[in-house]
């Protein structure tokens, strides 16, 4: 990880401020905060979520996924600036969180999805992918456990 | 004999044996003194009642033991949910209540208990509302829920990876 540049890039920076702000409206939506203590009362749930499924999934979506996806000649279009290779990615993210999750929460992934990917093509890397998304799910870990 | 916990004062008194035909048994009943059953009393109420949902239908409740133990230890500690009446108990906190009811908004109260009765209620605890789609974040799988059958397909195709950029 280039670290030096991905810290001075704005968007990235934007990315990382975006999670503080989402987990502020899942308060004013009644999400309830839980008391901080989910890590030491839970240490193997919060170490499964926080770093085993984010490194897991990075390197399988961003990873074996998108990077397929972009050999193709489709998946190197861009929409937006984003990749087709990515929203194709994004797709079968959120669809594999079917398997756990509810329809709404499911969809809900494939945003965060679509940043983890930008990120993936903008650094030709997954690391950044997988510090965001370790970044994503330990917050919302710490808030908002089981909800 | 005096049993402070179970409230029993077993009393023996010996008539004067062979030869003591006076018809009365003779003995003597001696206040045992302090701690008497009147100094102990049910234990005070737990209070910070917290609430943390840790998965599928299920949460943990942690509290602070009560400054008062009522003059007898407290043997055990119950938590009580809001609605459904779902108890669960323990013998310090926190203590896992499992089996509520997804979507269903609870509040949870814990009373203490020792030798000489229970404690009121405490307050109760701010309001949780279970998910069933309770997970963590933006990744798979549930806390605490069934094992997840995909991980290991993940573990095969992370490697997969893996090995692919070692070779490229």
């Amino acid at each position: 990880l280039n670290f030096p540049q991905v810290w001075k890039d704005l968007q990235y920076g934007a990315a990382i401020a975006a999670a503080p702000f989402f987990w502020g409206i899942l308060l004013l939506i009644g999400y309830a905060p839980a008391g901080l203590s989910f890590p030491l009362d839970e240490p193997q749930a919060f170490l499964r979520f926080t770093l085993i499924y984010p490194v897991l999934e990075e390197l399988v979506f961003r990873g074996l996924i998108q990077e397929n996806f972009l050999r193709a000649s489709w998946g190197k279009r861009q929409i937006a600036k984003v990749s087709v290779a990515n929203v194709a990615t994004s797709v079968l993210f959120a669809t594999s969180h079917l398997l756990f999750h509810s329809p709404l929460r499911a969809a809900g992934v494939f945003f965060p999805s679509l940043i983890f990917g930008y990120f993936r093509d903008r650094y030709g890397r997954i690391v950044p992918s997988i510090c965001l998304h370790v970044f994503y799910n330990s917050g919302y870990m710490l808030f908002f456990p089981g909800q | 004999v005096v049993d402070l916990e179970a409230k029993v004062i077993r009393i023996t008194l010996t008539d004067g044996g062979a030869g003591d035909s006076d018809g009365v048994i003779n003995g003597t009943i001696v206040d045992p003194g302090a701690p008497g059953f009147d100094d102990v009393a049910p234990p005070g109420a737990p209070t910070g009642v917290a609430v943390t949902v840790i998965g599928n239908e299920q949460v943990t409740v942690k509290f602070t033991a009560p400054a008062s133990d009522g003059g007898s230890p407290i043997t055990g500690y119950t938590v009580t949910s809001s609605p459904g009446g779902l108890t669960a108990t323990g013998t310090a906190s926190p203590i896992v209540v499992t089996g509520l009811a997804n979507g269903t908004a609870y509040t949870f109260t814990v009373t203490a208990t020792n030798s000489a009765g229970t404690s009121v209620p405490s307050t109760a605890s701010t309001s949780v509302t279970l998910s069933a789609a309770g997970g963590g974040g933006c990744s798979m799988g549930l806390n605490n829920g069934p094992a997840d059958p995909t991980l290991p397909l993940l573990v095969v195709a992370a490697l997969a990876y893996l090995v692919r950029r070692r070779r490229a």
